[in-house]
């Protein structure tokens, strides 16, 4: 809100300098933002919570100069309504039908009004609060709004069907041109102020065009009335519409200020725009002037840590306007009308911290009791691990936006009626639940190829959602990998391209931090991987994750020239078999001997099953077994791979003679030229 | 020659064999010298060959003599092999341009905004606070109602939030949404153990906001939450001019203003003195010589009432902070979509 400070010194003298006095508001709770000067004038920008609907209005912001200053307020002095009664004794009814929606109504009807411009000083200071003069009428109301608080609005009598006003929830069908000129159809549950025939405002929101003052209105109907502040809410939400007024309303206004609004617009009108008040409605419940809240003063240092004496805490409630009932260390505190926030001790205690000085509380370590150590779950110990083998390995961590679009979904060829669905995304880019990091993944990898980058490695520990076998959405954490272009080279070593092998790499090694044997991978199709490429990974057992290149046509989506891998584990699946205390293998005391083996075996032959066929065959003595070269090439016939492998053989308490480790060699040698056609080179 | 004195000849062949010895430039003109001067034929052979024709009186003491020369020379030649084979060792070397660059493998970055998050949570860790975490999924109820905003408050106006188009498993906590702040962890975590509680919950957080530099839909935020009996509002500021210094150094100036939140009362927000100006007032904090960094208060008793704990027994403290923001202050990054683009050039930064 904009407080010009003129203004404000009508209500409280203003003895400080502009940047002092928002300095002292700001430190109070009343956040200032800014101080403009415009045309000699001096306003503070201020940002109010939600809470303190009371400094919505110059003369709030004076009760809260005057608590944090000590100073006197002055507030302006609200004549009472003298009521000319005329011949027409009905000549206004007001019927409230939703009493809820709203406990009071005062109406009033003048009759013989001038509609001209506001006098200047009226136009400079709604110009400086940043409201357009608009005629006297309209600007009183306006002005009463800003210096109390309490909206108001002004019809056109003679415009009305007759002399009822009706306070109901809107029919079915039902429409009204608002004053901003935009015809609205109103949903039954909003609350409008109708006459007998049309609804002629949407209450506390804003006022119909049909009975707007204007040039030509002499005779005036000016409404000041409490609104319920959810109604208001809900009805300036389904409307889109908000207003000085519907903002107020629903933080809350002045229960009391409804009468105190109304008087001081109604003298206001007379004094500036003629007429005579003519009838003077007040219907529904009168309002409570002030509740009570129990305070212990001693709660207050309990809960702020500061000691402060009951002296000095009355002290800030009296400067607070709040009155106090001693009774020993019970404290019956009248809360005012205006305000609404203060409801609890705690609300008290606040109020009281802030008048004393946030930076007056001293800043303590609690003593924290013992309590059992905690330690680190086996997911965050299982996370750090992965991050570390991941980065060890040259992957840099991503984090990519957990909402992604239909296209992309689609695209990865999942279908878009099983994701889950934001009911407000605010764009298209943003309507799903990711249910795989992939996509992210490959547009932060395009994004980076794009920027003339040889090479990407990337990694996201995130979580995704699914929907599990009920249809029940389910959120997981996911463990997320892309590798694209070339890796990081040397001047000493030339860069090699990313491929499969890199990223099974760095999957085991991440399985094997946790303590898990190596996952095997196992061909299997999935819709985003190129066929052929593809593999899905088991953890003892289980299935969790995939690995592969991902399919040329949706690379191209992304725009990525080059051949793109991919993996996804469930971390989950991954945490939930980890172990991180490992048990001890005794160092072996005994030289090992080392045997080469050089095959040519055909292409399609799988690694997987030669190596459990050496295995076999090697026995007990082969106690490793090491892939050391592959080739396909011209230096071997079509068709055919060379593999190079180193065997290990060794006993666990002798030295192996030549004879027995031939002997075992052998057995390898047979079983491979037997079962795989090998020809060993 | 012959007839000169014996031990003048020695001391002169003495002198040139030393000299000879001192001159060598290689292992292989050393091991020459060495067979001429001390094999079987060689020079000193010859000397003893020579000291036949001495009287018997006179030969002990040129023998003697003799002797010593000859360890003279073998520790001389020693000497000088030792030292040309360390030369020689070190002309094999050769010489290294130290100045290429290295080649160890490039090791890949962990996130700035892991790397903060780690850094808050073990600053907590280290003060005996536990870390949990919770699902981004949430409950209306716990992103809410638990937390004293009640529907259609304007409170909550300050927390739009994104709605799941599906429906409830457990429809008495309300629909399913994506939590727009960490703080429904703190209702999780409060309805299954009694205090003392001490936690601090890392997490992401997803706000329908449209994005420009400062603002993105999705993002980090760090809850911390102590209840127990005798909390104050000086131990939150305690705890939080600790966290404050750690992250921006010992000298941060700190001020906690007064503020709103509805779970928190006293509630308070914490700047810190702008990092740029230091208080004087620049265009990053506009003008202000302040930034806001963080929320934080008392925990409201309508929050312990709906985890059942009773707020005449205990108190609690709680904070939130924005993580993005803090790596933005501190680092000077000044858009905040760049720590979801995952431009390696940013990542290799940090």
């Amino acid at each position: 809100m904009r407080i010009p400070l003129g203004w404000l010194n009508d209500y409280i003298k203003i003895t400080e300098p502009p940047e002092t006095l928002a300095k002292k508001l700001t430190l109070a709770g009343l956040e200032v933002t800014a101080v403009l000067r415009v045309g000699g004038e001096t306003i503070l920008e201020t940002e109010v919570t939600p809470n303190r609907a009371d400094l919505l209005s110059l003369v709030g912001v004076a009760r809260e100069v005057a608590a944090i200053t000590g100073r006197k307020l002055r507030l302006p002095r609200v004549p009472s309504v003298a009521v000319r009664r005329t011949h027409r004794p009905h000549a206004l009814a007001i019927r409230l039908e939703d009493k809820a929606g709203c406990p009071r109504y005062i109406g009033t009807l003048i009759e013989g009004v001038r509609i001209a411009p506001s006098p200047s000083w009226m136009a400079r200071r709604l110009e400086a609060a940043g409201i357009r003069p608009i005629n006297n009428v309209v600007d009183i109301t306006n002005y009463v709004l800003l210096e109390w608080g309490q909206p108001l609005h002004a019809f056109d009598a003679s415009k009305l069907a007759d002399a009822t006003i009706i306070v109901r929830r809107a029919k079915s069908g039902e429409t009204i041109t608002t004053l901003d000129g935009a015809s609205r159809s109103l949903l039954s549950h909003a609350l409008v102020i109708a006459d007998r025939k049309h609804p002629v405002a949407v209450a506390g929101i804003m006022g119909g065009r049909a009975t707007e003052v204007g040039a030509s209105t002499t005779r005036l109907l000016l409404e000041s009335a409490c609104f319920d502040p959810a109604v208001v809410r809900r009805g300036s939400r389904a409307l889109g519409l908000a207003s000085a007024s519907s903002y107020r309303f629903e933080r809350g206004i002045d229960p009391v200020g409804v009468e105190v609004g109304a008087a001081r617009a109604v003298g206001l009108i007379l004094r500036w725009a003629g007429g005579q008040v003519v009838e003077r409605v007040d219907e529904g419940l009168q309002p409570k002037t002030s509740t009570t809240v129990v305070l212990h003063p001693a709660r207050v240092a309990a809960v702020l840590g500061v000691p402060l004496s009951a002296a000095a805490i009355g002290q800030y409630l009296k400067r607070l306007r709040l009155s106090v009932v001693r009774q020993g260390s019970r404290w019956r505190i009248a809360i005012p009308s205006y305000r609404r926030d203060l409801r609890l001790e705690e609300d008290l205690i606040e109020e009281v911290a802030r008048l004393h000085g946030y930076e007056r509380i001293p800043a303590t370590l609690p003593a924290l009791a013992a309590t059992p150590p905690t330690t680190a779950s086996t997911s965050r110990r299982a996370a750090e691990l992965a991050r570390e083998a991941c980065t060890a390995a040259g992957c840099d961590e991503a984090m990519t936006y957990g909402l992604v679009s239909r296209r992309l979904i689609e695209g990865m060829g999942h279908r878009a009626a099983e994701a889950i669905r934001v009911r407000n995304p605010v764009s298209q880019e943003q309507e799903f639940l990711r249910p795989t990091l992939l996509p992210g993944l490959l547009q932060s990898a395009a994004a980076n190829l794009h920027r003339q980058r040889a090479g990407i490695a990337l990694f996201e520990l995130g979580h995704i959602f699914v929907r599990g076998t009920e249809g029940q959405v389910l959120e997981q954490q996911a463990l997320g990998w892309v590798a694209a272009g070339l890796r990081p080279g040397s001047w000493q070593q030339p860069s090699l391209p990313y491929d499969l092998w890199f990223l099974k790499g760095v999957v085991t090694t991440v399985a094997q931090r946790c303590g898990l044997a190596p996952p095997s991978l196992v061909p299997q199709a999935f819709p985003w991987l190129a066929s052929g490429t593809a593999g899905a990974w088991f953890v003892e057992g289980g299935a969790c994750g995939w690995l592969g290149q991902v399919a040329p046509a949706i690379a191209e989506a992304f725009d990525l020239k080059v051949p793109v891998y991919a993996a996804e584990l469930s971390f989950d699946r991954l945490v939930a078999k980890a172990t991180f205390v490992k048990k001890f293998q005794p160092l072996p005391r005994t030289p090992f001997v080392r045997r080469d083996l050089s095959l040519l075996v055909e292409q399609t032959a799988i690694y997987d099953e030669l190596l459990s066929a050496i295995r076999t065959a090697g026995g007990a003595l082969l106690v490793e077994i090491l892939l050391f070269d592959r080739y396909t090439g011209s230096q071997v016939p079509a068709g055919m791979q060379s593999l190079s492998f180193a065997l290990i053989y060794r006993h666990p308490t002798k030295t192996l003679t030549d004879a027995e480790v031939t002997a075992a060699h052998q057995a390898v040698l047979q079983a491979l030229t037997a079962r795989f056609h090998a020809t060993i080179r | 020659m012959s007839d000169a004195d014996p031990l003048a000849r020695l001391a002169a062949l003495e002198a040139e064999l030393t000299a000879q010895l001192s001159d060598a430039e290689s292992l292989d003109e050393l091991e020459s010298l060495r067979i001429a001067i001390l094999g079987r034929k060689g020079q000193l052979a010859e000397f003893t060959k020579s000291l036949g024709a001495l009287p018997d009186t006179a030969r002990p003491v040129v023998g003697q003599r003799l002797n010593a020369v000859k360890a003279k020379l073998t520790a001389l030649l020693d000497e000088k092999r030792s030292l040309l084979s360390r030369q020689g060792a070190q002309a094999a070397v050769g010489r290294a341009d130290i100045t290429l660059p290295g080649t160890a493998p490039a090791l890949g970055r962990h996130h700035p905004i892991t790397r903060l998050l780690g850094e808050v949570c073990q600053a907590f860790e280290s003060l005996g606070f536990e870390i949990v975490e919770g699902p981004e999924v949430e409950f209306e109820y716990y992103n809410f109602e638990a937390l004293n905003i009640p529907a259609q408050h304007p409170s909550r106006d300050a927390f739009d939030t994104f709605y799941l188009d599906e429906p409830s498993p457990q429809p008495k906590k309300g629909g399913l949404l994506l939590r727009s702040h960490t703080s429904p962890v703190q209702i999780r975590v409060m309805e299954h153990r009694q205090p003392p509680v001490r936690v601090v919950v890392p997490g992401r957080v997803f706000r329908p906001d449209a994005a420009d530099a400062s603002h993105s839909f999705m993002f980090h935020q760090v809850e911390g939450l102590v209840v127990d009996r005798g909390i104050t509002m000086a131990h939150l500021k305690g705890l939080l001019t600790v966290l404050l210094k750690r992250l921006f150094g010992p000298a941060t100036a700190t001020r906690f203003r007064p503020h709103y939140f509805p779970f928190t009362e006293p509630s308070a927000e914490v700047d810190i003195a702008c990092l740029l100006c230091r208080g004087s007032g620049c265009s990053v904090c506009g003008q202000k010589g302040w930034v806001e960094v963080l929320g934080c208060g008392m925990v409201h008793p309508n929050v312990f009432r709906h985890v059942g704990y009773d707020p005449r027994e205990v108190t609690g403290l709680a904070f939130g902070l924005g993580i993005e923001r803090l790596a933005m202050l501190r680092s000077g990054i000044n858009d905040i979509r760049l720590f979801f683009e995952n431009d390696a050039r940013l990542l290799a930064q940090f």
